[in-house]
């Protein structure tokens, strides 16, 4: 392998919008991925920095920034959680206790899993250094002299591509002991996970990191005063991280203006299903979904919108006609009753049969289910029987009202999220396609499959 | 700081930092859960202890939410209540519901609760899942379709018995609680499993499809196995116990009892359980059943007789520690009625020059909180097994065996050595202590430093105690005490050794000890509740009871002695009896019988009653239980733990225990010696008769001579040859050979049948042919 | 600890060393995850042996080990194919053909979802989200190597080109 790259290929067109730009007017790639704009490999190290990469953290360095000044910056960026929960991150950063004789962790969480969510693995394999200066300027903030960045296990070149670009971080004296003479030392390694979904929530995530099974811990006491290995530590996304070095380089304002407001900077939308190019898209939080559609080709062959899971396999699925009037951020896509979730939109044609979709999706919780706690253990599979009873038409009429108990059963009454995000699709998709299922339990058939009969 | 909140519409005061669980059970109100057991770490996963608490968008689990001031809680409103019985409703749909031939039916927490909380018709109408069952060993049933997954036997292992054998794989419905692989499970406190388990998935083998809940009786009852004085629950069908289970004592065992305080019972109608007196003439080689009025005639004549011929100090009396308090008064009396001081209840010892430590000096209180712990020659998880878990409860321990340190409790502060090294090694710590380092044994150093200047208890386990070296061992730990103000005490007691030195079981001016008598030359022996095994110079006791004229046995069982005695009385076993137990503390613990004894078995109290009066001694004229007591009770009897209560309290320091002390000191090329560890299910009569024990892992390794895995490959040997041992006294026994890497180099741990030394003994592998012919 | 065949390489031995660097001392088993992933690349599958040897080099009990491998399911607790191909079938890709994908599959091996052909060189599973949806159908072979965009009718070619570069 040479040293001037790591010999991944980049889809054609993903990074080159001008086309799309120049049909919508949008502005897209200002924030992670505005340095591939200049054509080169940033997996290296070198290129990053000629594109003003680590000049942040040089600076920050140099000048002793306090960092609580830095802090107040991430504030005032209006940044939050691009993991999906959307917790604003400099609020999380500040539960981090300071002066306390006691090592703080910082951990990134890579555990990309939800269906419909790839844009950390394109962060990483496309921008590796952005997100490893956004992670040193956050220990930095918050006193963290060791960092893990927990990998999805599916992605294993990008795991091995981040080994050696921590590796070259650490040549290049960006990570360790003393950065650039500064005092400050920190650590930073990756982990990778190995095929639990459950790991992408932050306390199995720390569980695993720890070596054992990825089962969520309750909450409180939470991660910033008990994390990993008892100790108090921050964990975000790693999209979140990525945004840091242009907040700390180009200002918060430039971040917070981006988008609209309490929903400020750029989002990178993970458009996939039935569309001309499904990809990654770093647009500005807001922009209107009709736009983000057409940034992605509009629909394949033509074909006409069914419904669109907005933020990934977790949130609630919404009709054609809603979401084509409704703008991609947290505030917007919860006015039209779903979430902006990791921003992985999932877009699906009239081809798609709903009952078929939701017995996918049932099986999916039911076989990434903990196993913890009894509502998730049990409801999910039964969940996901009834589903299945239904898609082989051997539905029966109670079926659905049956489907929508047992899901607000679980809701709400499990230690971490996978219980209502089993519980969301099932509830969303009888609301919105009630008839779909209801042709399948009557008559025992898909009406899809007589149409195109 | 106490905080204030509102349960069910009623003002509750609780300590910040408390759970919801806990406020509520202090004010009064249950609420019902699985997972959550007070002694084990919270899971929060059953979600059966969801309830409504005003504020909160969703019903918060009680076990794991802790209270603040001006909460308002309900858990009965219909939030609350909805909750709790969605939860049932998934609990039960995988369930198998086959109560009528479940054995937790009638106990069961899940049934419990699914009457109050389930609904009675099922909205489930997909396939149930099924688990297969796992192998577990002996004691230990399962069930495993009906496992809810509390996790509560995980957490059991892994913070309780300290080694987690259970643990909870895959993921989703398809997780399941199993041992890896094919693994039983061996801890000595597996038992305790079955009662944490809340439904019918982990159930007593021994006990299984035997009765029903409702069927049984419920005695309190105390263990006669060691001195910790746990406390049972003895559940009997008419008069037969059926099971053991802990009763709570917070003090002492806590809701926990070791696995043979829970299957010991099973000894209880072993097939050479006593049932009838026994006789063996003159001219006859084999017992044969008596009449009691013969049998007891017989003695007194005998005993009378004797004493005339060569005088009453050739006879000797030898008691168990775990005979009862009143029935050790009782044989002191009838001893040195005819005019004997010849009796003793100290069966493991082999010198008794150093003086005696009785008890544990301290409370199970005061160990808990202790600053340092200096063991010395014990292994708690075979001797004590709930000190075991004391131990791997607080850091501050240091240990000093031939055994390993996890069967310590003390890993990271321990000393390996063989038990001829001991007093030296004990010496430079004691040097160490007094000069604040500067020892040139690196371990001692480190060892002597976190000694010094804190408040210590040195206890002396049956390695010890057993050991030639006890007197050098108790001069050293003397000077300690006088040093540092260290507390000493001996762990090995047996159920009722504080009882037993009361009563004055032992020897006074003229007397002769257990040592003694085995040397002699006495001409009869009386035996109470006691066999050779129970001793730790078997052979010598052999040797001696075979010299004698005239041997008596008065117990529960006939087998050890079938081939010496001359009379055997058949006495009632602990479970069958009155009686009292002074355990290690000093606590004196009175119980009922809880069982009858067998056929014409008789408690003991009421043999030795009629004995005496038989022999014409006077005091033997009262008839009930309640008159021995007043006749050796005084002011002070139940008083205190011992001589070393009274502590030094000195100034506390910064305890570090980050640093590991493990250290094998070479081995001495003079021959094996003796670890004189007692094999946990070799530790009296009943242990060793109870068929579910001896087929567990530490029951099956009991009958082993056990090595160092070096020192086997030294003599060519490995795992199943056998071995012949000898002595330089002329004693030898053979055994199968187990790799022990736990033990020190140059140690031999087994059963010493034949040997007389305790040192210097010699090991050979013997050949094929040979072993198979023997 | 003692040569049996559970023993793993010493430059299986010297990359698991590495892991445990990454995490504090005392937290050996932090590194779990990674050497029973190295462990089952040396040997092809994780046997039970193999879990207990991991398991004592970390110095964790062997059943806490058991949990992690029966939990993580790129874990391979029974032996697989010389490439094992695992397919995501979840929405994004079954939008984009990954059921005629895996039909295809299927067809062209002989075999389901958890077997192993005859001949040991090929297994088949089925995967959940892989977090690369737009290169949906998505594959997996031997945990390691991601092809994007496998649709029904590439499944010939896709295989031939595998059998002729190992896997790669």
């Amino acid at each position: 392998m040479t040293r001037d790259g790591y010999g991944l290929e980049y889809r054609a067109g993903e990074n080159d919008k001008s086309e799309t730009k120049a049909k919508t007017g949008a502005m897209a790639d200002e924030v992670i991925f505005a340095p591939l704009k200049s054509g080169r490999d940033l997996t290296v190290l070198e290129n990053y920095r000629q594109t003003g990469g680590y000049s942040a953290l040089e600076k920050i360095l140099r000048e002793q920034t306090p960092p609580g000044e830095l802090l107040a910056a991430v504030k005032e960026s209006g940044l939050r959680g691009r993991g999906g929960a959307g917790f604003p991150t400099g609020l999380k950063w500040t539960f981090i206790p300071r002066g306390l004789p006691t090592e703080v962790y910082l951990v990134c969480n890579s555990d990309e899993g939800e269906p419909g969510t790839f844009k950390d693995r394109d962060i990483m394999r496309k921008n590796p250094h952005q997100l490893i200066e956004g992670m040193i300027i956050a220990a930095y903030i918050m006193g963290a002299n060791a960092g893990y960045n927990y990998i999805h296990g599916e992605i294993w070149e990008v795991y091995e591509l981040m080994e050696r670009a921590v590796a070259d971080a650490e040549a290049a004296g960006y990570l360790g002991e003393d950065i650039l003479g500064s005092g400050f030392s920190f650590r930073l390694h990756n982990h990778h996970g190995y095929g639990a979904y459950i790991c992408g929530e932050e306390t199995a995530l720390l569980e695993s990191l720890e070596g054992k099974k990825g089962q969520p811990r309750f909450k409180p006491p939470f991660p910033a005063s008990y994390g990993l290995y008892g100790k108090p530590t921050t964990i975000n996304n790693a999209e979140t991280f990525a945004c840091v070095p242009f907040i700390m380089r180009e200002g918060a304002e430039a971040f917070a203006e981006m988008g609209k407001p309490n929903n400020g900077g750029s989002k990178i939308f993970s458009v996939s299903g039935h569309v001309e190019k499904p990809g990654n898209y770093e647009v500005p939080l807001g922009t209107p979904f009709a736009e983000l559609l057409q940034m992605a080709g509009g629909m394949r062959n033509g074909a006409k919108l069914k419904a669109v899971i907005p933020g990934g396999s977790s949130v609630p699925v919404l009709p054609a006609e809603v979401i084509m009037q409704t703008d991609m951020d947290y505030d917007s896509l919860a006015k039209a009753g779903s979430m902006l979730g990791a921003g992985s939109v999932i877009v699906m044609d009239e081809s798609v049969c709903m009952v078929r979709a939701l017995m996918r999706l049932s099986y999916f919780y039911y076989e990434e289910s903990c196993g913890q706690c009894t509502p998730c253990r049990e409801g999910t599979g039964w969940l996901h029987k009834i589903v299945r009873r239904i898609e082989k038409g051997e539905g029966r009429e109670e079926d659905l009202d049956l489907l929508v108990s047992v899901s607000n059963r679980i809701d709400g009454r499990t230690i971490c999220a996978l219980g209502a995000a089993a519980a969301t699709p099932v509830r969303s998709f009888i609301k919105h396609f009630r008839g779909e299922f209801e042709h399948h339990i009557r008559k025992g058939e898909c009406p899809l499959d007589k149409k195109a009969a | 700081m106490e905080i204030s909140l509102e349960i069910n519409g009623k003002t509750a005061r609780a300590r910040e930092g408390r759970t919801i669980m806990e406020a509520a059970a202090a004010a009064g109100v249950h609420i019902p859960h699985f997972c959550w057991h007070k002694k084990l770490s919270i899971a929060a996963n059953c979600r059966m202890c969801l309830v409504e608490v005003a504020k909160s968008p969703k019903p918060l689990p009680a076990c794991a939410t802790p209270v603040v001031d001006g909460m308002v809680v309900r858990t009965d409103s219909p939030a609350a209540k909805k909750a709790q019985q969605g939860v049932m409703e998934f609990l039960l749909i995988n369930h198998p519901l086959d109560c009528p031939i479940c054995d937790q039916g009638g106990e069961c927490e899940l049934q419990d609760l699914a009457v109050g909380y389930g609904i009675s018709r099922s909205r489930y109408a997909e396939e149930k899942r099924v688990v297969f069952e796992k192998q577990l060993g002996p004691l230990i049933s399962t069930d495993m379709t009906r496992c809810i997954h509390c996790t509560r036997c995980v957490r059991f292992g892994r913070e309780v018995a300290g080694v987690m054998e259970l643990g909870l794989t895959g993921r989703g419905e398809h997780a399941e609680i199993m041992p890896f692989v094919e693994n039983t499970v061996d801890s000595e406190l597996s038992g305790n499993m079955i009662d944490v388990c809340p439904v019918g998935a982990l159930t007593s083998k021994p006990f299984r499809f035997s009765a029903r809940p409702w069927e049984l009786q419920t005695k309190p009852g105390i263990s006669a196995h060691d001195s910790w004085g746990s406390n049972l629950e003895l559940h009997c069908k008419g008069p037969t116990v059926m099971r053991v289970v802990p009763r709570e004592n917070e003090e002492i065992n806590e809701c926990w009892i070791s696995d043979r305080d829970r299957f010991s019972y099973l000894a209880l109608d072993a097939p050479d359980r006593g049932k009838s007196p026994m006789r063996r003439e003159e001219s006859s080689h084999r017992l044969s059943e008596s009449p009691w009025a013969t049998a007891l005639d017989s003695f007194a004549e005998t005993i009378r007789a004797l004493s005339g011929k060569y005088g009453a100090d050739k006879i000797g009396f030898l008691a168990s520690p775990n005979a009862t308090t009143e029935e050790l008064f009782l044989l002191q009396k009838i001893a040195r009625g005819v005019g004997c001081e010849n009796i003793d209840h100290r069966l493991r010892r082999r010198d008794f020059s150093g003086g005696e430590i009785n008890g544990y000096g301290i409370t199970v209180e005061q160990m808990r909180r202790r600053e340092h712990l200096l063991l010395v020659g014990a292994q708690p998880s075979a001797e004590l097994p709930l000190l075991a878990h004391l131990l791997r409860r607080r850091p501050r321990r240091l240990a000093l065996s031939s055994v390993g340190a996890a069967e310590c409790g003390a890993a990271g502060n321990h000393i390996l050595a063989r038990p001829s090294q001991w007093s030296g090694i004990l010496e430079s710590v004691l040097r160490a202590a007094q000069s604040g380092g500067g020892e040139k044994n690196e371990t001692a150093a480190a060892a002597g430093k976190k000694l010094a200047g804190k408040e210590t208890s040195i206890l002396f386990g049956g390695g010890a105690v057993q050991s030639p070296h006890y007197p050098a061992l108790l001069e050293i730990a003397r000077a300690m005490s006088r040093e540092f103000g260290a507390t000493l005490g001996v762990l090995c007691g047996g159920a009722n050794g504080g009882g037993a030195a009361k009563t004055g079981a032992m020897p006074r001016a003229g007397g002769m000890n257990t040592a003694e008598m085995l040397r002699g030359g006495l001409r009869a022996f009386v035996l109470f509740q006691c066999e050779p095994e129970d001793f730790a110079e078997r052979a010598l006791l052999s040797r001696a009871l075979g010299e004698a004229e005239y041997v008596a046995a008065i117990g529960a069982h006939s087998g050890g002695l079938r081939d010496c005695a001359r009379l055997f009385l058949p006495a009632a076993a602990a479970a069958e009896t009155e009686g009292t137990f002074i355990n290690g503390e000093g606590r004196a613990q009175t119980f009922a019988a809880a069982a009858r004894p067998p056929g014409l078995a008789r408690e003991g109290w009421k043999i030795l009653r009629v004995l005496g009066e038989k022999l014409g001694l006077d005091g033997f004229d009262f008839s009930t239980f309640a008159e021995i007591r007043p006749q050796f009770v005084g002011e002070d009897f139940y008083n205190g733990g011992g001589d070393g209560a009274a502590a030094v309290s000195k100034k506390k320091n910064g305890a570090d225990d980050s640093g590991g002390l493990e250290l094998d000191f070479a081995p001495a090329n003079n021959g094996l010696e003796l670890a004189f560890a007692p094999a946990i299910y070799d530790a009296d009569m009943l242990t060793r008769r109870s068929p579910a024990l001896q087929k567990t892992a530490s029951g099956k390794n009991a009958a082993l001579a056990q090595m160092h895995p070096e020192d086997l490959r030294a003599l060519g040997a490995e795992d199943g040859d056998w071995i012949r041992f000898s002595d330089s006294e002329g004693g030898a026994m053979e055994a199968a050979a187990k790799a022990n890497p736990a033990l020190a180099r140059g140690v031999l741990l087994a059963r010493c049948g034949g040997l007389f030394g305790a040192e210097n003994i010699t090991a050979e592998k013997m050949q094929m042919d040979k072993a198979a012919s023997g | 600890m003692p040569e049996t065949p559970a023993h793993l390489s010493a430059e299986s031995l010297a990359a698991i060393d590495r892991e445990i660097a990454k995490y504090p001392k005392g937290k050996k088993a932090s590194a779990v995850m990674s050497a029973l992933r190295i462990a089952q690349k040396e040997k092809g599958w994780l046997a039970a042996e193999t879990i207990a040897f991991v398991a004592e080099y970390l110095q964790i009990p062997a059943i806490r080990a058991m949990e992690v491998a029966t939990f993580y399911n790129m874990y391979d607790l029974k032996p697989v194919g010389k490439r094992k191909l695992c397919l995501c079938t979840n929405i994004p890709c079954a939008l984009m053909g990954a059921e005629e994908t895996a039909a295809a599959l299927q067809k062209n091996l002989g075999i389901k979802w958890g077997e192993t052909t005859p001949d040991g060189e090929w297994t088949l599973k089925e995967g959940e989200c892989f977090g690369a949806c737009a290169g949906a159908p998505v594959v997996i072979v031997n945990n390691e190597k991601m092809h994007e965009n496998i649709t029904a009718e590439k499944i010939p070619a896709f295989l031939q080109s595998l059998k002729a570069n190992n896997g790669e």
